[in-house]
């Protein structure tokens, strides 16, 4: 369900993690999928491996809390890992009719899975230490220097902040809504794709007129407390670089370098 | 009428959605009841409402509406939820056509009555909550707040469910707009003859319509009676963080300082003609 | 000369909303005349639809006066280059306790409006610290708003407007949706800020418990001011009130309904323990002994 998605929640606390600047950890999220996607053999997941686990140890969030991360996208790993498993050429293993397992197929599944679940922990692991507040003012900051050629920086973090502030008010609404049309005896599950879509505008009406009005309320609710826009504007929490984002960008780039050497090597 | 035995219902714990769980709920409300629910927020009242409307389907435990099981197998939920009447709370927003006209027939057209009785309904239903027929021409998103809430509730009572469930019909409303809902639920009740179940966190309004009270804390029934009988326990109400009426606090105080009014009086018009008997009393002697 | 003790000053306020129909022109506001004085209490009462918000928005340049002026802190609303020195005078508390949190954080939201107004960053801190504080939420200040009950979120709405620190505080219809628990949160708080911080509050709110609790309350109708007093001389008019569609507490009723039965007692009391003592001085006088 909606309610299960850790990605995109933000776990309070203090650790180093939670104290570096979000541009490094923007960045290095970055570096990180890159080199997700590069790796080439199992001892550059097992560096990988070490890496995400210092890290998660170091943001002192539950394990297990950040595993769940992954619950959501389960069925599209294995759907991924089935499909790299029966559909690729190569020294057969096990056949079964028009079924076959590859030695080259169980490699790819296995890599696929790594893939998706690195790149799942990475990014719930940013967005659990990370405040939304400070990932919009990251990504604000970072382009910045690209303001010059139009690109509306402060309106896009500003944007940002609103929309993760608001999804949870609406999809309550929306559940709101969906059982008083349920109640008045909609039916959402009968019929062919179009009677469905046409079911759809009972929820959809009802929640665009909510939207808009939260829209209107929160604009007059912003001026009042004298938003002008991003020219001016300071920040409760400054961003800044301190040593432990040097620390930081270290780390990230041994990570690197050990993965493209085992690339190289091994 | 409707019936719950050994009723559970959790949520799924943790994250921001939880809402308050209800354990061993017990209750039997008789046809032509009126039935006022309170509790403080988080006391499990919403989910025991939604739960008799067969919205959410209990962990364990069943309910039964005039004999048919809700979410039993050979109960089409569709068709038996036509019986129930679920008034959400601020329903206004649950409007969504051209007209009010077509909104408040949106119900009667999904239970599949002919154009004819949809009409003869709507016209009916806009009438009991005092919608004029000019109004039911006219966009809803056009109407004043107090009148959008009534239509919300006329697209309810077009169905003429045998049980009414109302969620706070009179949050958010001024003092007119309150009294005016209150009068047309309680006509409702009358002339139809149905089984109203309110949830109010008014205890004056409980207390001037409800003929019987359910009294929820911590997910559970916590008293369960008449007004007089509920009201009689104030000290377990504020116990629960729940107010009494003001009458009553007023002939409690009253009663501590001797004056002989009888227990069971928390309307402005009951405790007036209590003291003006003890007056009368006085003066004959 | 401007007049140290009051805050906003109404002068002849008119206004009507541009209607898309030109024959349509009814007067939202028909001439007000208000002062709110420094560190006062103030309540608006009104049904919906009075004219109560909208003289509300004109506490703070939401809307300007069509007619008339309003001047806060002796400076016109109508005077676009002020707006912003107007805004951060006037904090106004707004009714969805949904729509007008910014930030998902708590103190982040709380630290919007210094944010704006280009405060330096220690300074925020300071402010959303003792804004926090002073609305009791300091514990909450790295939650998610979204975990809080309605009465917190609004609490977190006030401390937002206080940490512009601003010199009246305009609750417009701040309590309409919340539960009695919610109601009871914001109440203590607002007068806390009253009692202790010496802020000066305007209450707009149907509820007449609330507005009970202020120094003294203007009643609107129609656009207009009807009643203006403390709360004991508004509320002894029942009928006055009941007929512009407002309620009375119940107490009041009751005493006003013996009163009207040919009993000699005071109307002017609000509370329970007022009333019930009234009720038995008075039958206590009249002769014999109250039990057999």
């Amino acid at each position: 369900m909606l309610k299960d998605i850790t990605l995109g929640q933000y776990f309070p606390g203090n650790s180093l993690i939670h104290r570096l600047d979000p541009r490094t950890k923007i960045l290095c999220i970055i570096l990180y999928i890159t080199v997700i996607f590069c790796v080439k053999n199992f001892w550059g997941y097992g560096v990988l491996a070490a890496f995400t686990a210092i890290c998660i140890i170091s943001s002192k969030i539950p394990f297990g809390y950040v595993i769940k991360g992954v619950k959501p996208i389960l069925i599209f790993v294995i759907f991924t890992a089935l499909f790299n498993l029966f559909l690729t050429n190569g020294r057969v293993l096990w056949s079964w009719g028009f079924l076959k397992i590859t030695y080259e197929g169980v490699r790819l599944a296995a890599f696929m899975v790594l893939r998706l679940f690195f790149l799942v922990l990475g990014t719930s692991l940013l967005t659990l230490t990370t405040s939304p507040i400070a990932l919009t003012d990251g990504i604000e900051k970072l382009l910045s220097p690209f303001k010059k050629i139009g690109v509306p920086a402060h309106e896009l973090a500003m944007m940002m902040t609103i929309a993760l502030r608001f999804v949870p008010t609406l999809l309550e609404e929306t559940e709101k809504i969906i059982k008083a049309q349920t109640a008045r005896g909609a039916d959402f599950e009968s019929g062919n794709i179009i009677n469905r879509a046409k079911a759809m505008i009972p929820i959809l009406i009802p929640l665009f007129v909510s939207a808009f009005r939260r829209a209107d309320d929160l604009a007059v609710a912003m001026e009042c407390r004298c938003y002008r826009g991003g020219e001016n504007r300071t920040r409760l929490k400054e961003l800044k670089m301190t040593t432990a984002d040097i620390w930081g960008w270290l780390f990230v780039t041994v990570l690197a370098v050990l993965v493209f050497t085992s690339n190289i090597l091994l | 009428m409707i019936k719950l035995s050994d009723v559970n219902y959790t949520y799924m714990s943790g994250g921001p959605f939880e809402k308050a769980a209800v354990k061993d709920i017990n209750l039997e409300l008789k046809t032509g009841q009126f039935v006022g629910i309170i509790g403080h927020t988080g006391s499990g009242k919403s989910t025991l409402i939604q739960l008799m409307a067969g919205l959410l389907k209990p962990d364990s435990g069943k309910i039964s509406i005039d004999g048919q099981t809700l979410y039993g197998k050979a109960t089409n939920m569709r068709k038996l939820r036509f019986q129930i009447g679920f008034v959400m709370q601020y329903p206004e927003y649950q409007l969504f056509e051209e007209t009010v006209f077509q909104d408040i027939a949106f119900g009667p057209k999904n239970m599949g009555l002919s154009e004819e009785e949809i009409k003869r309904r709507v016209h009916f239903a806009a009438k009991l909550v005092g919608l004029d027929d000019e109004i039911l021409g006219k966009s809803p998103f056009e109407l004043s707040g107090g009148q959008k809430r009534r239509a919300a509730i006329a697209g309810v009572v077009a169905m003429e469910p045998k049980l009414l469930i109302l969620d706070e019909p009179t949050a958010g409303l001024d003092p007119g707009g309150r009294d005016e809902i209150l009068c047309k639920i309680r006509d409702m009740h009358r002339r139809l003859g149905i089984t109203v179940v309110l949830v109010s966190h008014s205890m004056e309004d409980i207390a001037s319509l409800a003929d019987k009270i359910v009294v929820m804390n911590h997910g559970e029934i916590a008293m369960k009676g008449t007004p007089d009988e509920i009201f009689k326990n104030a000290a377990r109400l504020k116990e629960m963080g729940l107010a009494v009426p003001q009458i009553a606090e007023v002939c409690m105080k009253l009663r501590e300082a001797g004056l002989p009014i009888p227990e069971g009086i928390y309307t402005v018009s009951a405790a007036k003609a209590e003291l003006e008997k003890i007056l009368k009393a006085k003066e004959k002697r | 000369m401007k007049n140290t003790d009051t805050v906003i000053e109404i002068k002849d306020l008119e206004f009507s909303y541009e209607d898309s129909d030109a024959n349509k022109t009814d007067a939202v506001l028909k001439g007000i005349n208000l002062c709110v004085k420094k560190g006062e209490f103030l309540a608006v009462l009104g049904h919906n639809g009075s004219g109560k918000s909208t003289l509300a928005k004109h506490l703070n340049a939401i809307l300007v006066p069509k007619n008339g002026t309003v001047l806060v802190d002796g400076i016109d609303t109508a005077d676009e280059n002020s707006l912003y020195d107007i805004r951060q005078k006037v904090g106004m508390v707004f009714q969805n306790p949904d729509n007008q949190l910014v930030a998902t954080i708590v103190e982040e939201d709380v630290a919007f409006a210094p944010e704006n107004l280009g405060v330096e960053p220690s300074e925020i801190r300071k402010r959303v610290d003792y804004a926090l504080d002073a609305v009791n939420m300091t514990e909450y200040k790295e939650h998610s708003s979204g975990m809080l009950s309605g009465g917190q979120k609004q609490r977190i709405a006030v401390a937002g407007v206080l940490a512009m620190k601003p010199e009246v505080v305009v609750m417009d219809e701040s309590t309409a949706m919340l539960d009695p628990v919610g109601r009871r949160e914001i109440m203590d708080t607002v007068k806390k800020l009253n009692r202790q911080e010496k802020m000066t509050v305007v209450m707009i709110t149907h509820f007449m418990e609330e507005a009970a609790q202020a120094d003294r309350v203007v009643v609107m109708d129609k656009g207009e001011i009807v009643m203006e007093g403390t709360p004991k001389e508004i509320f002894c008019q029942v009928e006055a009130l009941k007929k512009i569609g407002l309620d009375v507490p119940q107490t009041t009723e009751l005493l006003y309904s013996l009163k009207k039965s040919g009993f000699k007692l005071a109307t002017d009391l609000l509370t329970v323990e007022e009333c019930a003592k009234e009720i038995e001085t008075v039958f206590s006088k009249i002769g014999g002994a109250l039990c057999d």
